[in-house]
């Protein structure tokens, strides 16, 4: 039935689809100019593609169709997370491909290696997992229209808040080289940065998955 | 409600007709009871599968065409009949490859009519079907109802505060007003359980107030709805009349505001 419900939440960004086929192109053009942005770019593009059936689903109001469908709250839910969670997958393999790529074309060139690559993937996780834990749960509580606003806004505050509290603390007697201490120790534990970043992705996004079903159980249509 | 049952929930705007129905369907949270259709539990969400649903308008992605809605809605309602849902895009003279936004309110009504009669429901929920449509396609979904009504012999729930519509396809009736039911039962019944009452100024001093369901006065005279059980007593000058369910409506909505003294 998760299946059926992913491909009903396909089926309705109908209008869409065509569009998404332009989204390996748009990444590839960021990429010429640096490569390391590829991957980063194409997470938060094919997340933002993701969110289309809110909008969708609020513009024709379906989820007036969802609900009179033998399916529960709980399936329409999951079934846009895992519809999400291909997108970003996706993101990881068209950026996987377009990376080398934009390597040859652009004059800024960068070899990660293995463990860079893994570095990558798991920090664009928790980019992924952030957006979506700020966005998700207010999109299944207040629909797009409301939802996209506050969904963009809160991860901007939420980052200024911690470069602020950052600076705060970096500008401390005894810490003015914190930054370039982390960068080192990040540098020299890589591996072990990357799992920390696999560990709380995957947390974020199971409070935002628990937080949408909450949300979504207690809306009235 | 039994099987094979044709029952309207009436009332006037915000008398809580569609919340009726949108609790049936857990699309509203109900602050306390229980909500059991066809004998289980509306909390089991696979109960929809036995009910066909259509709101005052259908409820589709606006690019979709009506064979995306075929394929859509074949992935989840297991006896969904394709053969049926083009069956019936034929004799509504839909184009199956023209898209939902540039279909017209009534071809629209007629497109989700098809979804909901093509998957073998046993209960057909429908809110306010014909309401906002002109008198022509009004006569012709109704007739579209009637027919697979009667032949599939299907139980119907549906709201309407359009009384013609009643006559058409109901037999029992709840009545609602104001989130509370004032009568449920027989349609003809209902009819014969209230009467109209005209009479002039004089015949209003000598009649009891609390008899009046409701009251208007005009000039030389007054009308009021009162329960048939009332009549006896009424002043000579006093004329009776059949109500119709628009007069019940009207009064029971003056009902209390004694506008008549």
């Amino acid at each position: 039935m998760l299946l059926k419900m992913i491909s009903l939440d396909w089926r309705s960004m109908k209008i869409y689809q065509i569009r998404g086929l332009f989204i390996p192109l748009y990444i590839l053009l960021f990429g010429l100019y640096m490569p390391l942005i590829v991957f980063p770019m194409s997470v938060f593009v094919f997340l933002s593609f993701s969110v289309n059936p809110f909008a969708v689903e609020e513009k024709g109001e379906l989820n007036y169709l969802y609900l009179t469908l033998p399916v529960s709250r709980r399936m329409i839910v999951t079934g846009r997370y895992l519809l999400s969670l291909i997108m970003m997958a996706l993101g990881f393999i068209c950026a996987a491909i377009l990376m080398p790529i934009a390597n040859i074309f652009s004059t800024s060139k960068w070899y990660v290696g293995v463990k860079g690559y893994f570095l990558l993937i798991s920090a664009c996780y928790l980019l992924y997992a952030v957006l979506n834990l700020c966005m998700f749960p207010i999109l299944f509580k207040i629909g797009y229209q409301k939802g996209k606003f506050l969904g963009f806004y809160f991860p901007v505050v939420f980052s200024t808040i911690l470069v602020f509290i950052f600076n705060m603390i970096s500008t401390l007697p005894g810490n003015e080289t914190l930054m370039f201490d982390i960068i080192m120790w990040a540098t020299e534990n890589i591996v072990l940065v990357g799992i920390i970043s696999i560990i709380a992705a995957t947390l974020l996004m199971f409070i935002s998955y628990s937080l949408s079903l909450l949300l979504y159980s207690k809306r009235e249509f | 409600m039994k099987k094979g049952e044709k029952i309207a929930i009436v009332g006037q705007n915000g008398a809580g007709k569609t919340t009726t129905l949108k609790l049936i369907l857990n699309m509203a949270i109900k602050d306390s009871g229980e909500v059991n259709i066809l004998g289980q539990s509306n909390d089991n969400y696979q109960l929809k599968e036995e009910l066909g649903v259509l709101f005052d308008q259908p409820y589709y992605q606006e690019d979709w065409t009506p064979i995306d809605i075929d394929k859509s809605m074949s992935l989840f309602y297991k006896n969904w009949d394709s053969a049926m849902f083009r069956d019936y895009l034929s004799r509504f003279s839909l184009n199956p490859k023209q898209k939902f936004k540039t279909l017209s309110r009534g071809m629209k009504m007629k497109l989700g009519l098809a979804a909901a009669l093509s998957h073998d429901a046993k209960l057909l929920l429908l809110d306010e079907p014909t309401s906002g449509l002109d008198p022509v396609m009004r006569d012709e979904i109704l007739d579209i109802l009637r027919d697979y009504i009667t032949a599939e012999n299907k139980t119907v729930f549906f709201s309407t505060h359009i009384t013609t519509d009643l006559e058409r396809i109901a037999d029992y009736i709840v009545y609602i007003f104001k989130g509370r039911i004032i009568y449920s039962g027989l349609k003809d019944e209902l009819l014969e359980k209230y009467c109209i009452i005209r009479g002039g100024e004089d015949d209003l001093l000598k009649i009891d107030r609390n008899i009046l369901i409701g009251c208007r006065k005009h000039y030389g005279g007054f009308e009021a709805m009162i329960d048939i059980e009332s009549i006896g007593g009424l002043p000579s000058g006093v004329v009776t009349e059949k109500v119709t369910l628009d007069d019940i409506m009207i009064f029971m909505n003056r009902k209390g505001e004694n506008s008549c003294f």
